[in-house]
Formats: structure tokens, sequence, C-alpha cells
């Protein structure tokens, strides 16, 4: 009996922390994909600039070095230009602002895509800082909310 | 590659109601009807093949000269915008898409096309051998520079091509630079020519005439200079400059005679001053890439 409430304690437990660890690294996956986007950017402006060599090439190469979420998109992206990824994992202003750059990538003169990289640049890096705060400030702290959360669902039970 | 770049509709009619080895030239205009270059005649595409009714036609949209483009460039219009702002765009296998449109300046100079409102698509061809009548003229007691007087679409590149493989065939001594200013002759992709130039062929593509014979002089030392159309005044210089410099050059000019060049400024010096030793003139008739004749340094007539 004794031991039956100890599991379902640590099994509480383990849940909660299980949901706080999930929402962390959900604030974690975007600040990576948004650090590697930026980063992404500054590969075509210098692909741009000296060899260009093509947004396909630097998408497929740069993907090799992804660990995020990017890595999937530029693949996708890479296969099949023309089709622009549907980015579930971002919601509202930030999938519209995405899915935009991408659907303009390659598509104009070397001036002007210059340019619109240029414009777009500060928004991805801004996205990427809100998130880095966001994850160091909450990260944490949903990992012990979650963590106090199990544990008052595993007393609750017992 | 055709079916890389055009729509479907455009893809599916000429593979299935089209020999391709007859497909010289597609015309594509925004909001009108598609024609194309067939066997040497121009017909209308229609979904059932060709034909000479204009209201038979398939029309192409607007959006879609774009979007040709765009995948021309293998979505990414910057990497060709020097081409495009020349005019045209060469892709994989030596097809060239000229581009009329509206050019946008900046400081004099042209910035880039916007607003394709119509797009001219080459295919090339090899035809082995259709340059063998050539040869012999052009190369008997040693190499002589030789100019080919072609209009439009009478094979001029296609011979070009050809005189190159068969010249360099003749001789492992023979070292040919090829100047593939537009990419059109050996037409490389990453390095690689894909249409056959011959085997002791070294190929400067995607520069200028000037550039590449300067260049091509002092670094391959060849013995022989093959290169497509002379127009401008430095394009003629350049080809002085590798007289001069002891290497025969072979290239081509767009005229319909030799009376037609003789009319043209630019090439009265190099008329005056004998340059050209030999000199060629083709014809589409009685069909592309007819050699009408050979004419010598005075333009007798020779074969």
């Amino acid at each position: 009996m004794f031991t039956t409430k100890l599991l379902l304690l640590a099994l509480g437990c383990a849940s909660g922390l299980f949901v706080g660890i999930f929402f962390s690294n959900e604030l974690k996956k975007k600040k990576c994909f948004y650090e590697e986007l930026a980063i992404f950017i500054d590969e075509i402006l210098g692909d741009l600039g000296f060899r260009q060599n093509g947004i396909r090439t630097v998408a497929l190469n740069y993907a090799n070095e992804s660990k995020s979420y990017l890595k999937n998109v530029l693949e996708e992206y890479a296969a099949n230009p023309n089709v622009v990824p549907a980015f579930l994992f971002l919601s509202g202003n930030e999938r519209v602002t995405v899915k935009d750059f991408f659907s303009n990538l390659g598509k104009t003169d070397i001036v002007t895509q210059r340019s619109e990289l240029e414009n777009i640049k500060p928004k991805i890096q801004e996205l990427r800082n809100t998130y880095k705060t966001k994850h160091e400030k909450k990260g944490a702290m949903y990992i012990k909310l979650g963590l106090l959360a199990g544990l008052a669902v595993g007393i609750l039970l017992l | 590659m055709l079916n890389k770049i055009l729509p479907t509709k455009i893809c599916t009619v000429l593979e299935r109601k089209l020999n391709m080895e007859r497909l010289y030239e597609l015309r594509l205009r925004a909001d009108r009807k598609v024609t194309v270059n067939y066997g040497g005649k121009f017909f209308y595409l229609t979904e059932n093949g060709l034909s000479d009714n204009l209201h038979d036609g398939m029309e192409i949209g607007r959006q879609a000269l774009n979007d040709i483009v765009v995948r021309a460039s293998d979505y990414s219009l910057y990497t060709v915008n020097r081409n495009i702002c020349s005019g045209f765009i060469t892709v994989s296998g030596g097809v060239r898409i000229g581009i009329a449109g509206e050019y946008v300046w900046e400081e004099e100079k042209i910035k880039t096309i916007k607003n394709f409102n119509g797009l001219t698509i080459r295919i090339p061809h090899e035809i082995k051998g259709c340059a063998e009548k050539l040869a012999a003229p052009f190369t008997d007691g040693g190499f002589h520079n030789c100019l080919i007087i072609s209009p439009p679409a009478c094979g001029k590149t296609t011979m070009l091509r050809d005189l190159c493989r068969v010249i360099s065939c003749q001789s492992p001594c023979n070292n040919i630079l090829l100047i593939d200013e537009r990419s059109e002759i050996a037409a490389c992709s990453n390095g690689v020519p894909q249409l056959d130039v011959g085997n002791n062929v070294d190929i400067i593509s995607n520069s200028t005439k000037a550039v590449s014979i300067l260049h091509g002089i002092r670094s391959m030392n060849p013995h022989l200079i093959i290169t497509d159309e002379l127009s401008q005044n430095e394009d003629i210089e350049a080809a002085y400059t590798a007289a001069c410099s002891g290497v025969r050059i072979i290239a081509s000019v767009h005229a319909s005679d030799q009376y037609d060049l003789m009319n043209k400024t630019n090439f009265d010096a190099a008329i005056k001053r004998r340059l050209f030793t030999r000199y060629a003139v083709l014809s589409d008739k009685p069909f592309i890439g007819t050699v009408s004749g050979i004419y010598d340094e005075n333009f007798e007539k020779i074969y």
C-alpha cells in the first residue's frame, strides 16, 4: 500500500516534470529556430555577395548543420522551392512573417533580394531575442511548476 | 530540362504531340498565343499539336512567364541577374531564354528587367557532321581566321559547335579555346560541357570575348579560338588581339550575306585589312544550316 502510494507520487512528479520540460523545450526550440534562421539569412546574404550558388544550395548546405526545426524546413524547401512549408509549429504573425520570407526567396533581382533580406533580418533577430528571454525567464520556471504540480497531484491522490 | 521550367500543359503537348528533334524555338508572349518554330516553320501551339489558326492557339498568362524565369534560374533569380540584364538566361543543356520586358535603369546601368512580356526559348540541337563541309576550307594549309555569316536562326551556333568538335578531332595537336559567352555552344553545367565540342577544347563561359580572349591566350596557349557572334567594336578588337598573337579565330556574325556584312561599318577595317581569310554564308534555304558559299578574303567564292 505504501509502495503504491509512493509510486503514484513518483508518477505524479514525473508527469508534472515531463509537462514542464515539454513547455520549456518548446520555448528553446523556437529560440533555436530563430537563431538558425537569422544565420541562414546571413548565409544567403553571403551567397548574394560572393559565390551566388543559389538558394537551394545554400539551404541544403545549411540544413546539414542545422539542429532545430529549420533543418526539416530547409530540406523540404530545397526539394521543392515552389511550395512554401506549412510552419505548423509557429502561430499567428510569426507564421505569416516566416512564410512570407520563404515565399519571396529567389524571386527578385539581387538588389531587391538583398533589400528584402536586410528588412526581415531585424524581425527575425527580434523574435530570436524574444524567445531567448522567454526561455531564460520561464524555462526553468515551467520545469519547477511542472514538478510542483505533479507533486501536488501525487499528494492529492494519496 | 524543358519539363522543369515550362508549365505542365505546354510540356504535355510538346511531349505527346511533337517530335522534340524538330522543335527549335518556343515563343511565349504574355496573355497571347504560344508559337513554336517546328522544322523551320512557325505554328501556333494547341492542345492537339500545331495549327496555323490563331484561334486554336494555347494562351499563356503573365504570371506564367515570371514563373518560367524563376524556375529557369533554379529559384534564385539573383544568380542570373547579370544575364537577365543582357536580355537572356541560359539553362542546363544550352537552352537559351531571351527575355523581353521593362528595363530598370539605375545610374545609366541596367539594374534588371521586370514585367516580362515575352520569352523566346531556343532549343539547341547537336547535328554531328553538319560542319564537315566547312572544316576543310577553314583548315586547309593551316588554320584560317574565319567568319561565319548568318541571319538569325540559320544554325550558326549548331555549326560552330560541330566545327569545334570536328577540328578538335582532326589532331591531338589542335588546341582549341572555345569562348562560350552565353553558354550556348558547349552549355557547360558546373564546368562540364553538356554538348559535344570535342576533346582538345578548353572552354571559357559566361565572360565577355575581350576578357576571355586576353586571359585565354595568356593562360591556355590555344592554336585556335572559336567564339560566337562578333557584334560590338570590343569583340572585333578582341579578334584582332588574337590574330596579332598568332592565334587564329573562328567567329560568327549576324548578317544576311556577305554584302550585308560589308554594310556593317564596324567591320569595315576588318574587311579592308583582311583580318578574315575565309567567310562562310549560312542560309535556311532549302533548310536550316545550308552553306550558301565559302569565300576568301576578297569575297571570291572558293566552294
